[in-house]
């Protein structure tokens, strides 16, 4: 899988790269602002951009701007955004039109290389992946009359691995629970939430994120 | 012209007709005994009220005192009636003989005002009037003026019913047991007045209470003379003294109300500098304000320093200064324990992990990126997202703000909404920004127990200061029992 990196601070850069190429994805280009970045993805055309927000030459929103310029021309393209903070308004904000090939995670996520690696992967395959600050921020958020209160302890938790973007497979991994186990409690889910069933993992966290962004 | 011009100048046509007419009557009189003198006192008070009068009716329409003086100087030309030989005129002239002392007395009590104002005045005053009036006709029913000593040759009273010298005198007795306690009571409620005066007041009262007392003193010895049978020729000395004093009264009066004018000049003069003086205080005062929200706000700058490194310090710092002491241990053990310098890089990515975001919301609290990069609405919706209570922002502008009122904002909601956490026992809470004219309006409300109190904690007062800095207002509306308001209005271009 053919990753471009950008990133205004060469030592985290070349850290992300090293990492991504030890966990065997190939880097083919570099960037160090949104500039460079949208004229090395027109170059490349890689599977995957992984962009930093804030970068040269306003230090603000850079690399927001640049990730929804590549998915308007290059919609193939799937694109990572990395952010020092996470904000629920720049996923809105991101996942506005599909969560298809879009990720957003949390810069300290680079720290644990299997995850980014992963999300990675995910990205370029056409799936999301949602940072689980960002999930937990939104299912966590206090309501007044709280829809997921019905829910299981089990249920919450496959619920947010759901709002990252994870498969069945991959959230009975980390539940360690059966396949079998989780479709159940998907289904459990979709049916107490009022969710309409959906098959596809990026579109199964367009619907989750909706539904947990509506206002209370 | 003013209406009141003219009048006040038929008046004083009158007053000098008037005036010839009775020294006519006096010169040409039969009857009349040292006519020189009589028409000499005559004129002169009755002139001299009469002009002064209608000089301070003039300089003051809304006072009495005016009118009154006015009043004193016509009926003073009633006495040269009296010199007529026709005998209507004649009693008329007998019967408004005294009507001017009567005024004098009211002139004298409500001096400078031309009020009455006590009970004691209006007392008087009545006392005068029915002694003057009512008991000079009672006294003129039972008296026949061609028995009268000094009235020879006088004509006959047509309201004469009976000649009865019992009545009479009992009359005049009476007239004159009212008369002397009303002449010391008015010279000594003028003396009390003038006592009790401030400097300023009394500048007014001097000349009058002198001349005053001095006519009255006069009129007072005359009464006392007449009714001790003494020689005639020591009351008329008597009355001829007080007549001019008398006839100063005008002028004093005159004085009187000039000082009044410059006084009130000076009353002007003293409530300009009172005000200059009021306005100097509360200039003052926000000088004074200005400068201790000067100095809180470095203060909170110094403390939020203070904090920003003791959060450093006792955070990311430390963590990195263990985190050093790990990786050495783990150098140590790669070689003889591989197991357990797995499990100490562990540990230590832990602390990494927790290092940066302590990092990350020490970063957010001194200043939001979204704040910038996307404005109010997108950091009030991450502020209501953090709240651990349900928050629902019902208004944002549509439009971005000046930054440092974004900021302002913001800060303002997050530690409104930090307060509604911490304290106010609530359900739920709403933020409301909205711009309205020029005035931004920041709102949050809840419903918990109210009583919040905006001078005790430390983190309103800062708020405060902020707000203030941008010429802005904060409220806190909170009724114990019925939640709290935090309201801020700060003005944007």
């Amino acid at each position: 899988m053919r990753v471009v990196v950008a990133d205004d601070s060469t030592l985290l850069r070349e850290g992300v790269v090293r990492l991504l190429e030890e966990a065997g994805l190939e880097v083919v280009g570099q960037a160090g602002d949104g500039e460079d970045l949208l004229r090395k993805v027109r170059a490349h055309k890689p599977d995957v951009a992984v962009v930093d927000v804030r970068m040269p030459p306003t230090h603000t929103d850079e690399g927001l701007r640049a990730a929804r310029e590549i998915r308007d021309e290059l919609p193939e393209v799937g694109v990572l955004v990395l952010s020092q903070y996470v904000e629920i308004a720049y996923a809105r904000e991101l996942l506005a039109e599909s969560a298809e090939g879009l990720g957003y995670l949390l810069k300290d996520r680079v720290a644990d290389v299997q995850a980014l690696a992963d999300a990675v992967r995910r990205v370029g395959e056409g799936g999301s992946a949602l940072d689980p600050e960002v999930v937990s921020q939104m299912l966590g958020r206090a309501r007044r009359d709280d829809p997921l209160a019905e829910l299981t302890p089990r249920e919450r938790e496959v619920l947010a691995l759901m709002a990252e973007g994870r498969s069945n497979a991959a959230i009975a991994e980390e539940l360690v629970v059966t396949d079998r186990a989780v479709e159940k409690h998907v289904t459990g889910i979709f049916g107490k939430l009022d969710l309409p069933a959906s098959g596809e993992d990026h579109r199964r966290v367009l619907a989750v994120l909706r539904f947990l962004d509506q206002p209370a | 012209m003013t209406s009141l011009r003219r009048a006040l100048i038929a008046l004083a046509i009158a007053a000098f007709a008037i005036g010839v007419a009775s020294a006519a009557l006096v010169l040409t009189s039969d009857h009349q005994s040292s006519r020189g003198l009589v028409v000499a006192l005559i004129l002169l008070a009755g002139w001299g009220f009469s002009g002064t009068g209608l000089f301070a009716w003039y300089q003051r329409p809304a006072s009495s005192i005016g009118p009154l003086m006015t009043a004193i100087g016509f009926t003073w030309f009633l006495q040269g009636l009296q010199a007529s030989e026709d005998s209507v005129i004649f009693a008329l002239g007998i019967l408004g003989s005294a009507l001017p002392y009567a005024i004098l007395i009211q002139l004298l009590v409500t001096f400078p005002t031309g009020r009455i104002e006590t009970a004691f005045q209006r007392a008087l005053i009545v006392l005068a009037y029915v002694d003057t009036t009512i008991l000079q006709l009672a006294w003129m029913v039972f008296t026949d003026p061609t028995k009268e000593d000094g009235c020879r040759g006088c004509p006959e009273s047509p309201i004469l019913i009976s000649s009865n010298s019992t009545l009479s005198g009992i009359f005049e007795t009476i007239q004159v047991l009212i008369a002397i306690p009303a002449v010391a009571a008015t010279i000594v409620y003028v003396f009390l007045h003038w006592k009790r005066s401030d400097r300023r007041d009394r500048r007014v009262l001097s000349p009058v209470l002198l001349t005053g007392a001095i006519a009255f003193g006069f009129l007072f010895v005359q009464l006392v003379l007449d009714q001790s049978g003494l020689p005639e020729t020591a009351v008329t000395v008597a009355f001829i003294a007080g007549v001019m004093a008398f006839s100063g009264l005008p002028f004093a009066f005159l004085v009187g109300l000039l000082r009044l004018r410059i006084g009130r000049d000076e009353e002007i003069r003293t409530a300009l500098t009172a005000e200059n003086r009021q306005l100097t205080a509360e200039l003052e005062a926000k000088v004074a304000e200005l400068r201790a929200s000067r100095t809180r706000i470095v203060e909170a700058g110094y403390e939020e320093r203070r904090r920003v490194e003791r959060d450093l310090h006792d955070g990311a710092q430390q963590r990195l200064v263990a985190l050093t002491m790990s990786l050495r241990l783990v150098r140590g053990k790669l070689a003889s324990d591989p197991d357990g310098a797995a499990e100490l890089l562990d540990e230590a990515m832990e602390e990494l992990g927790q290092a940066t975001a302590e990092l990350r919301e020490l970063a957010r609290g001194i200043h939001p990126a979204v704040l910038s990069d996307r404005g109010l609405g997108a950091a009030l919706s991450g502020l209501a997202d953090r709240s651990p209570i349900p928050v629902e922002i019902l208004e944002t502008p549509s439009q971005r703000l000046p930054e440092s009122v974004e900021s302002a904002t913001y800060f303002v909601i997050a530690e409104a909404l930090t307060n509604v956490a911490r304290y106010a026992d609530a359900d739920a809470a709403t933020i409301r920004v909205s711009r309205v004219d020029g005035t931004v309006e920041v709102e949050v409300r809840d419903d918990g127990v109210g009583g919040a109190d905006p001078t005790a904690g430390t983190g309103l007062r800062g708020l405060e200061d902020r707000v203030a800095a941008l010429e802005g207002r904060l409220a806190v509306d909170s009724p114990r029992g019925e939640g709290t308001t935090v309201l801020a209005r700060i003005p944007c271009g």
